[in-house]
């Protein structure tokens, strides 16, 4: 039986216990919420295809902070309870399993959150009017391969941990805060650290290594991707940030490349696609290392 | 959980009321065209003016013609009239006399102009009230953006040129978002 038949069943009981979740409703009405945000500048920038705008702004904090919290139980949980000596009874390796969960995990998240994006792309139909299907479809897959990318980095870290409160320390303290909530002040710092080179946010210096820096987060990469499908500007800030940023005779503190770097001069590693380059390394990387402990530690 | 909705975004304004005063020999009055200052689109009121003579009277202003460059304040009081509210039309885009960048940036020559509105003439000018640029709600008053009249004119019975600037009061309310 080849990999992906083998790990689909314990894939689809992953999937079924999130689903069947109460949290991950709760997520995906909070994110809704949180998603809905008229904004002028949104509207001058993009029209009524800000709708799409709110998909990025419901990807934004609570969303990762959401997936990392429905993930990182995954594997460390059924440790704790025992029940992983069943999963690991199954014929199935050690890698089987890893990608049966974050496959798994990912479809049962993904599926609120697509829920969640239809009630955003339906209110903002209702309120706008109506916006382009594909952009609109694009920005919903995006923010489905990040919540991917997050439930491999949440299971990745349920895979190595000993204990459950190790986990949810990790994807809270390790993950959230510095590569999530705290990913533009501490990659400035580290430019800083490095270069000697102070930074202004309001007129950041046209380094190309400062702006690798700033997308090199999860959060930072699904950014920058999703702002290249709007159309907006080569950024990891939100959407409307980078509007705001681009306006004449305005200053705000994004780091957006179009307003720092004269045309033609960036380097090509800022291109967006780079992101998706970006987003896929966190996808493996982390997984890749828990493979690694996941088979050669003593995992019950 | 719902009344949440769309908390987070930008405030969005109505005009509920406008209340003009009075004036001869000019007549001035103001319509609210769009009561709604949203992320979409504007609210628009309509500015007349309206000679209530017999004969021509002559208004002059600078910008564009007859009103000018027009703003909401939230004091009657010129000394504590405070940071005002530009209303908006494209004309002064198209006018060689006013230097519009955006509704941040703008300027207005000192050049004159003066026009003729003849015995029962009306001129209309439609103004915008852009929702972002809404600093403040409750009652709002309308003058001249760089001189408090609003236009000044001059009738032939007349030597110079008065200044009209009637008491018109915007009241603004936040727009209630469900």
């Amino acid at each position: 039986m080849v990999g992906p038949m083998r790990w689909s069943p314990l894939a689809r009981k992953e999937a079924r216990t999130v689903v069947t979740s109460k949290g991950v409703w709760l997520l995906a009405v909070l994110i809704a919420l949180w998603g809905y945000r008229p904004s002028y500048i949104g509207w001058d920038g993009l029209g009524a295809n800000i709708t799409a705008g709110y998909v990025q702004i419901a990807g934004t904090v609570l969303l990762p902070l959401g997936v990392l919290l429905l993930s990182y139980q995954s594997i460390v949980g059924e440790r704790t309870s025992g029940s992983v000596k069943f999963i690991l009874g199954l014929p199935l390796t050690r890698t089987d399993v890893l990608l049966g969960k974050v496959a798994g995990r990912t479809a049962g998240i993904a599926g609120p959150v697509a829920v969640a994006c239809l009630l955003l792309g339906i209110i903002g139909l209702v309120e706008h009017g109506v916006f382009n299907p594909i952009l609109f479809l694009g920005m919903v897959l995006i923010t489905l391969a990040y919540v991917g990318v997050l439930v491999s980095i949440g299971t990745a870290v349920s895979a190595v941990a000993k204990r459950t409160v190790t986990a949810a320390g990790t994807v809270f303290g390790v993950v959230f805060l510095p590569l999530v909530l705290f990913w533009t002040r501490i990659s400035t710092a580290i430019f800083t650290q490095v270069t000697g080179t102070p930074v202004n946010p309001y007129e950041p210096p046209a380094s190309g290594p400062l702006f690798l820096l700033l997308r090199l987060s999860p959060d930072g990469a699904y950014r920058v991707v999703s702002n290249w499908l709007l159309g907006v500007g080569n950024s990891a800030n939100t959407y409307s940030h980078v509007l705001t940023k681009l306006e004449p005779q305005t200053q705000t503190n994004a780091y957006v490349v179009e307003a720092t770097f004269a045309p033609g001069t960036a380097p090509l590693y800022l291109h967006e696609a780079v992101g998706l380059l970006i987003m896929l390394v966190w996808a493996a990387v982390p997984l890749g290392f828990a493979r690694y402990y996941f088979s050669r530690g003593d995992a019950v | 959980m719902v009344s949440l909705t769309g908390c987070l975004g930008a405030t969005e304004y109505t005009i509920t009321d406008v209340q003009t005063e009075t004036t001869t020999p000019l007549g001035i009055s103001v319509e609210v065209v769009e009561p709604n200052a949203v992320i979409e689109h504007p609210a628009q009121l309509a500015f007349t003016v309206t000679n209530k003579q017999e004969t021509p009277i002559e208004i002059r202003n600078t910008g564009i013609w007859p009103f000018g460059l027009l703003e909401l304040v939230p004091s009657p009081d010129m000394q504590d009239a405070g940071p005002g509210i530009i209303l908006w039309t494209d004309r002064y885009e198209g006018s060689r006399y006013v230097d519009a960048e955006s509704r941040q940036s703008y300027g207005v020559e000192s050049t004159p102009l003066v026009r003729t509105l003849g015995a029962g003439e009306t001129v209309e000018e439609t103004y915008d009230v852009h929702g972002s640029d809404i600093i403040q709600t409750e009652t709002m008053y309308v003058r001249g953006r760089f001189e408090p009249p609003i236009l000044k004119y001059t009738t032939e019975q007349n030597e110079g040129w008065d200044s009209l600037l009637p008491e018109i009061t915007v009241e603004l309310s936040k727009k209630k978002l469900i």
